[in-house]
């Protein structure tokens, strides 16, 4: 083998990987746990269709991850969540009973397009007002299939992927309170539909995104199968939910 | 998620999950560097980096060997490379401002001139070829580990060493 070539090439590459200058190259930034990492380019009318795209992309990004939480708790226990201003907690503390929808409201770092009133990405998303936030809540009140409420502000949030991810360092060091949504988190009453809630819930400004939690635990289940892995590895995408 | 309880304790062990995380924040500057040889520019580096790492946290997990865990998060930064490369082939794709590659005459105040002709050479070599020259020039990796991160035969790699070096003296007008 030619060895003044290898000399050569080696050098090369040893100056070409040298101009990277450690303290100038960005941070890794810790994937955002839900929102789908190509945002729908549609709005309002192809809600359903985005949904879907995003809870399938949930599942990639946030649940999947989830299992690396000792415990499987893809809910935060209820006595964690502050149950002020709004609603009443979903259950006594220790129960065991968890959300089954949960509503995110837009904050600045929100990728929906619903949040984003046709910002480019690199800008802040418009976060949800007070008023907005007033109005979900008095709307998903009014709803006969919801049996409980509560809110999830941001600080508490931050507790919940703490605990979520506690053995991810860097992403939890990396993840500040602002970086995640507030949230309703929603019980249905036995056997009701989760679909109309959550068309409801996305149709209502300030709303980025509403999420079946059953759905996702239902497509976790089905990511059990090898060939959700080997798919992914050949970076082809799973198809889409039924939910 | 993988319930079935491990068969022994000595099997519990490669079943411990890999933390993604660790295995990025340890080598993301050699990987951010490596990305840099194969696409040109470090805002495309940093870019495929950022991308493998967040593809990856979905499946490190349950990766079966934790030992090949750098080997595997190897692999998606070149797939994540080759994935640029191409999408560059179609000049009129492309959205991002142009930014020249460290090998071209525009960045002679990062590198001579002579490292940048070997470099513009290896990037005219086929796709494999520059992969194994870099895996085994820059990185080292034995023929064994390049076959792993390439998804190749050992003895490809071999031939396809052999074959880059040789095109890479006639381009550069060496003796062989």
């Amino acid at each position: 083998m030619n060895e003044k070539v290898e000399a050569r090439l080696r050098a090369a590459l040893r100056e070409a990987a040298e101009t990277v200058d450690p303290a100038a190259v960005r941070p890794l930034l810790p994937p955002e746990p839900w929102v789908p990492a190509r945002p729908p380019r549609h709005r309002r009318p192809v809600l359903a269709a985005a949904a879907a795209a995003a809870a399938v992309s949930a599942v990639a990004g946030g649940v999947l991850f989830a299992r690396s939480a000792a415990p499987p708790a893809p809910e935060p226990p209820a006595d964690e969540s502050v149950a002020l201003p709004y609603g009443t907690p979903l259950a006594e503390p220790g129960s065991g009973a968890a959300a089954d929808v949960v509503v995110f409201l837009c904050h600045r770092g929100a990728l929906a397009p619903a949040c984003r009133d046709g910002k480019r990405p690199d800008e802040p998303a418009r976060p949800a007002t007070r008023r907005e936030i007033d109005d979900v809540y008095r709307v998903l009140r009014a709803r006969t299939e919801i049996t409980a409420i509560t809110f999830e502000d941001q600080e508490t949030a931050l507790e919940n992927f703490r605990r979520r991810y506690r053995d991810n360092k860097l992403l939890t060091e990396l993840t500040k309170a602002e970086d995640l949504p507030e949230s309703f988190r929603i019980a249905l009453a036995p056997g009701a539909d989760p679909k109309p809630v959550i068309e409801a819930a996305e149709a209502l400004p300030g709303v980025a995104q509403a999420v079946d939690l059953r759905c996702l635990e239902r497509a976790k289940a089905r990511e059990e199968a090898a060939e959700a892995a080997e798919a992914r590895r050949a970076g082809r995408t799973p198809a889409p939910l039924d939910c | 998620m993988r319930v079935e309880p491990p068969a022994t304790a000595e099997e519990a062990v490669p079943r411990e999950r890999v933390d993604v995380a660790a295995i990025f924040a340890a080598h993301h500057i050699g990987l951010v560097r490596l990305a840099l040889i194969m696409v040109g520019d470090l805002a495309t580096a940093e870019d495929v980096v950022q991308e493998a790492f967040a593809r990856t946290h979905a499946g490190l997990p349950r990766l079966r060997d934790p030992d090949k865990a750098l080997t595997y998060v190897r692999s998606a930064v070149l797939n994540g490379c080759r994935s640029v490369l191409r999408r560059r082939a179609f000049a009129f794709r492309r959205r991002t401002p142009y930014e020249p590659p460290i090998w071209s005459a525009e960045s002679a105040v990062l590198i001579g001139e002579e490292r940048r002709e070997v470099l513009a050479a290896l990037q005219r070599l086929p796709r494999r070829q520059r992969e194994a020259l870099v895996l085994r020039y820059y990185l080292e990796l034995s023929d064994l580990e390049i076959a792993d991160v390439m998804g190749i035969g050992a003895s490809t790699v071999r031939s396809t060493i052999a074959r880059g070096i040789a095109a890479l003296g006639r381009a550069l007008k060496e003796e062989a």
